[in-house]
This record gives C-alpha cells, sequence and structure tokens, in this order.
C-alpha cells in the first residue's frame, strides 16, 4: 500500500455543520482531510460533537437526532451530499464503514454472525450467495475469530464482548471499505480486549491499505494507532498535528489537558489529574474561545473570536488559541 | 485491627437454568473459595476481566446476595445469621455506587427525591432538615443545591455518578463498594470522579471496596489490590507492592495491558491471550489462568494453587512463585 496511493486524498471534508433536530448547532465548520491508508483520529470528551461528524460522513445522522446544515464531503472527489439514496447505500456500508462502541447493541441479535455479514456482502458485492459465504470464513478469521465456522452459526449474545467487537469489525470490513469509521472502538472492553482490537485494527490497516477515522477521547489509544491528530471541542476542531509534534509539543491548552488525564502507571501515586467542569452543551457555547471556562490559562483576549491558524513555526500544525498561535511563540 | 467486613471461604454458584444453560452446561462458579477483608478507611482495589467474579464478590460483601460457601462477616457479624430486619439496619451503614449510573438512578424521580429517599428511611429525617441535608450532599458531591428540581437525564454522565455516589454517601456509611463507576465516562471526567471518591473516603472515614478491570485506574486511590481470575483471588498485595513487583502472570499480563501514552511503539507490543471466551473452562483441577500463561508447565494442571505470602504482606497463587 505504500507509494503514491497511499499519499493521495480519499476524503475531503469542508466546512461541515451539523444542527440538532432543535436547529442549535452541534458540530461548526469542521474541515479536514483524510488520505488514503491514513488513520486520522478525531479526538475530544464527550459532547464535543466527535460521534455527529463521524455519522454525518455517512449521511446517517437519525433525524431525531439532527441534520447536516452545511458543508461537503468529497469521496474520491465525488460529492456524497448531493448522491441520491441509491448511489449514496452503495457507500454507505460500502466504500464507507463504522463500527461502534457497543457492538452488542450494533449487531442484530435476531440473526447469526454468519448471516449478517453474507446479507451485508450480498447487499454491496455482486457475488453469489456461496461465494458470500466463503468470504465471510475468510473475513472471520481475518478479524481473528478462531474456527470461523464455529462463529457463522452464533448469535451475539453467545459472544463476548471482545468477540462481538470483532464480528462487529467482520461485518464492517466484509464489502472492503476503503474508510472505516471507528467510534470509541475499544471503550467498554477490558484492558487486555482492548489491546487485542487495537492490534487488530493496526495490522488490518498494514494488510488492507484501510484508512481509519478513529474517534475516541482516549489519547493513549491515539498513540498506537493515529499519524495525524484532529483535537475538538464544543463543535470545532482546536488543534490539527501529526502524532509525534502533538504528543511532543501540544499546543492548545485543551490538548494538554487532555493528554495528562492519561493514566498512568509509572506516576507516583496521587491524584489524577482532571479538566475541571464539563463541556459546554451546544447552544450554550461561551463566545470567543469556548475553552475559556476551563481552561487554566484564560485570560482577557480569549473572549474574542479564535480561528484556526496555521502555526509559523511548525508548518501543518493549525491551532484555535490566540495565545498559543503565535504572540507567545518568542518567550517559549 | 479489626477487620471491617471479612469474607472467609466465600463461594457463589449460579445454577444454570433458562437462558444460560446452553452456555455454561450444568452450574457456573462465579466466585471460588475467595477470603477477603476490609478494614476500616481502607481502599481494597478488585481487579480483573469480565467475568472473573469481581462483581459477585463485591455484592456478596454487601450481603446482596446469598453465599453458596463461606461466610461475610460485618464487624464480627455473621450476615448470615442475621435475618431480613438485621441486615436493613445494616444496609445504612453498606452501600454500593454502580458502572452505569443512568441504570441505577430512578428516571421519574428528581435528584431531590433520589436523595432524599435514603435520609428518610434510615435517618428518619423530615421537613427542613432533609431538604437541609439533601442540598449539603449536592454540594458536597460538587453539583449545585438548585440541581435538586432536576431528573437523572439532564445530567451529563459525570454529573449523574456525582448523583449516585451522593445517595451512596448520604447515610454515612461504613463501607462501599464502588462497582466500576469510572469505566463509562471520558478520562477527563474520570479522574474527577477518582478524586471526588477520595476526598469523601478521607472526609467520612469510610471503607471502599473498588471494583475496576483496569488496574491504570486503580493506581491512584487504592490501598491494596486483590486481583480476581476465573472466581478466585490470585493476588493481593499492597497498591505500592502490587504496581512494583508484581509477581502473578495475569498481573503482568495485565499491567501490559495499560497503553502507554506516548507514540512511537505503534504496533509492536505483544497482544496478551484473551480468554477463550469469557465463560472461563471449568478447571479441572488445575491452574484456571494456566491456558494463558506464560510460566505455565505441565504441573500446573496438578492441583489449584493456593494463596501464599511470598513478601509480608504480599499474597500470590502461583506454584511459580516461591513463598518466604
Amino acid at each position: 500500500m505504500a507509494g503514491a496511493g497511499s499519499t493521495s486524498e480519499l476524503l475531503r471534508v469542508d466546512d461541515l455543520s451539523v444542527n440538532l433536530s432543535s436547529g442549535v448547532p452541534a458540530v461548526d465548520s469542521v474541515s479536514f482531510e483524510l488520505r488514503r491508508g491514513e488513520c486520522l483520529a478525531l479526538v475530544g470528551e464527550s459532547g464535543c460533537g466527535k460521534t455527529l461528524t463521524g455519522l454525518s460522513l455517512l449521511l446517517a445522522v437519525p433525524p431525531e437526532t439532527g441534520s447536516t446544515a452545511a458543508g461537503s464531503i468529497r469521496l474520491d472527489g465525488c460529492e456524497l451530499t448531493a448522491l441520491g439514496r441509491k448511489r449514496l447505500r452503495s457507500v454507505r456500508g460500502g466504500r464507507i464503514s463504522m463500527i461502534f462502541q457497543d457492538p452488542a447493541a450494533a449487531l442484530n441479535p435476531l440473526f447469526t454472525i454468519g448471516s449478517q455479514v453474507v446479507e451485508t456482502i450480498l447487499a454491496h458485492l455482486e457475488v453469489s450467495k456461496a461465494e458470500a459465504r466463503q468470504r465471510a470464513l475468510g473475513i472471520l478469521e481475518d478479524v481473528g475469530l478462531k474456527n470461523p465456522q464455529r462463529f457463522l452459526g452464533l448469535y451475539s449474545h453467545q459472544l463476548s464482548g471482545g468477540q462481538c467487537q470483532r464480528a462487529m469489525i467482520a461485518v464492517a470490513l466484509s464489502t472492503e471499505p476503503e474508510l472505516l469509521i471507528a467510534d470509541e472502538p475499544t471503550t467498554a472492553l477490558d484492558v487486555t480486549v482492548q489491546r487485542q482490537i487495537l492490534d487488530l485494527l493496526v495490522r488490518l490497516r498494514r494488510e488492507k491499505g484501510l484508512a481509519l477515522l478513529l474517534i475516541t477521547h482516549n489519547l493513549a489509544l491515539v498513540a498506537h494507532l493515529a499519524d495525524r491528530v484532529l483535537i475538538m471541542y464544543a463543535g470545532q476542531i482546536v488543534e490539527s498535528a501529526s502524532l509525534e509534534e502533538l504528543f511532543e509539543a501540544p499546543r492548545h491548552p485543551y490538548t494538554r489537558a487532555l493528554l495528562e488525564c492519561i493514566p498512568r502507571l509509572d506516576a507516583r501515586p496521587g491524584l489524577p489529574a482532571t479538566i475541571p467542569g464539563n463541556v459546554p452543551v451546544p447552544g450554550r457555547w461561551p463566545a470567543g474561545c469556548r475553552f475559556r471556562e476551563r481552561c487554566a490559562a484564560a485570560r482577557p483576549g480569549c473572549e474574542r473570536p479564535q480561528r484556526l491558524q496555521p502555526l509559523e513555526a511548525r508548518p501543518g500544525t493549525l491551532v484555535r488559541c490566540w495565545l498559543a498561535a503565535g504572540m507567545n511563540l518568542d518567550n517559549e | 485491627m479489626e477487620p471491617l467486613v471479612e469474607a472467609s471461604d466465600l463461594s457463589k454458584t449460579f445454577a444454570a437454568g433458562g437462558f444460560f444453560r446452553s452456555r455454561y452446561g450444568q452450574a457456573f462458579r462465579a466466585v471460588e473459595r475467595v477470603s477477603l477483608a476490609v478494614y476500616p478507611g481502607e481502599t481494597l482495589a478488585l481487579v480483573g476481566e469480565s467475568g472473573c467474579g469481581k462483581s459477585t464478590t463485591g455484592r456478596l460483601l454487601l450481603g446482596l446476595l446469598e453465599p453458596s460457601g463461606g461466610r461475610v462477616c460485618f464487624q464480627g457479624r455473621d450476615l448470615s445469621t442475621l435475618g431480613r430486619a438485621g441486615l436493613r439496619s445494616l444496609r445504612r451503614r453498606m452501600q454500593m455506587i454502580f458502572q452505569d449510573p443512568y441504570g441505577s438512578l430512578n428516571p421519574r424521580f428528581t435528584v431531590g427525591r433520589t436523595l432524599a429517599e435514603p435520609l428518610r428511611l434510615h435517618l428518619g429525617l423530615s421537613g427542613s432538615e432533609l431538604s437541609g441535608r439533601v442540598a449539603r450532599l449536592l454540594e458536597t458531591v460538587g453539583l449545585s443545591p438548585s440541581d435538586e428540581g432536576r431528573y437523572p437525564h439532564q445530567f451529563s454522565g459525570g454529573q449523574r455518578q456525582r448523583v449516585a455516589i451522593a445517595r451512596a454517601v448520604a447515610v454515612s456509611p461504613d463501607f462501599v463498594v464502588a462497582d466500576e463507576p469510572v469505566s463509562a465516562l471520558d478520562l477527563s471526567v474520570q479522574g474527577q470522579i477518582i478524586r471526588l471518591l477520595t476526598e469523601l473516603k478521607k472526609s467520612l472515614g469510610m471503607a471502599m471496596l473498588f471494583i475496576s478491570h483496569d488496574l491504570s485506574v486503580v493506581r491512584s486511590l487504592a490501598d491494596r489490590v486483590a486481583v480476581m481470575y476465573a472466581g478466585r483471588v490470585v493476588e493481593l498485595a499492597p497498591a505500592g507492592r502490587l504496581f512494583a513487583g508484581p509477581e502473578h502472570p495475569y498481573t503482568r499480563l495485565l499491567l501490559d495491558s495499560v497503553l502507554e501514552a506516548a507514540p512511537g511503539k505503534k504496533s509492536e507490543h505483544r497482544a496478551p491471550e484473551a480468554p477463550p471466551d469469557n465463560t472461563y473452562p471449568a478447571t479441572a483441577g488445575g491452574c484456571g489462568f494456566h491456558g494463558r500463561c506464560p510460566l505455565a508447565d505441565p504441573g500446573c494442571l496438578a492441583g489449584i494453587p493456593e494463596l501464599s505470602e511470598c513478601y509480608p504482606e504480599h499474597w500470590v497463587a502461583c506454584r511459580c512463585i516461591h513463598s518466604i
């Protein structure tokens, strides 16, 4: 997957905004691009709008939750927001797949794992039933379910949490998507199983050249999987950087705070770091910097509107904080 | 010091029937011969994967489940001899906090009513005394007295967990079982809840059994740590000792599973083996962990290892680790 193909643009999102059904904006002018084979992480706390962003890429925001208000989503240059329902359905679950935090809820409890994988394949690929079944066996084995023959006939309640997650990944991968959106894929699992699912995602990326949009609040997971990171807060991207730069020199105070919250084994025991307060709910976003009420570095001036601006000292890094973006660079 | 709560040789077997019959065959042994003591004011962390019996142990310690074998004593009194009325009077002194506060708070009760209930039932408070106490409780857990009239769905996950904690500490219990209280929360909020629990523990002097699957979460608040696997305690040590020098191969696996918060080690780590599925095959007379254990040899199938003291206060159940 290396070479020219791995660097070309796969997905481009411009000024995407999503409103809740009440009309209140929840995702506010989000723009990013994702290259083939790349893993981009979208990171923030609950209520930042990351899941809505993920769902809106599939144009799958439930109408009772909200709707895409503006923006463009282009897959390989093809504008998804302009597609008719039929064409859209071939993209959704075909070229772009999504996996969720709670696999037990995402799998249908009334159908066997096998039938769910086979059905997905038949819906998207032009193959015979026998071929689809053969393919399903291969995919189940790919995602680490040993003895796939047996899993074909099992129901989701007969699987452990980790096996469920693998089965859901199998359903998602059965149509050989180019992009997988993974929404908190390990959060509900045991630490040991988290590790295995992480390894599985790393392997699938390597073997299949899969592009991944990883949605999570846990930067430790990001560190092991992502190439680039977008930090999201209150509906906006507040920092965009490569993985190495983000961990080496996080710029936005929110990014720094998130990094400090990761529990560490090597740390001396003491009270864990936190971010005081809560993410403001949509509709109650403060003017200017939306993080300023929780920010340790906040000062007069933060109430002015903040632009996502490039760092002169570090091309490619964007930050939405006037303090981090320039004026203090000399003092550092 | 006398233990506040003491479990000796505690076992719990769930009879197979109905839904679980096909899954577990005849009977599922959730907890097997667990002996644990919780001392006044201490935090004992109980760590292990899903299905290892840690939640069942927590419920047994509170007398919410009846043990199939062994006994639980609260301040020297055997719970099984207390009868219903006796148990009810102990309830005030033993409380529980659950993983999912959304599921454990009544959605049709305002937060004020949820908190007033235990105060009325157990302490007989009423009128202005009751409302004053509710207001103070809300402040204690970092909420505002004006939140009293709101319903659980109007709070964020972290705030709901604060309400659940307020309800648990409302009657000043001596012992609280917190079952994965932060697992469903964002890391930033996990820290807040752990801080709150630590403060409350100090100010109220209560003892806590903190159940978690993640050793890194336990790090900042546990005094002692017990690691459970397949229904048994396989390692028990003071927290500092356990994190500095874990002995049981399973404890090491759990520690290895914690993700380091640093890039650069992508995909190089070793994936620890998971249980074949979370039913844990019946341990036919051997160590339950031998199927996943890097140290295992045929000798491990010969008998179930008992806990033995490998350092003072540090207990391990593994025949490959030598006792003092």
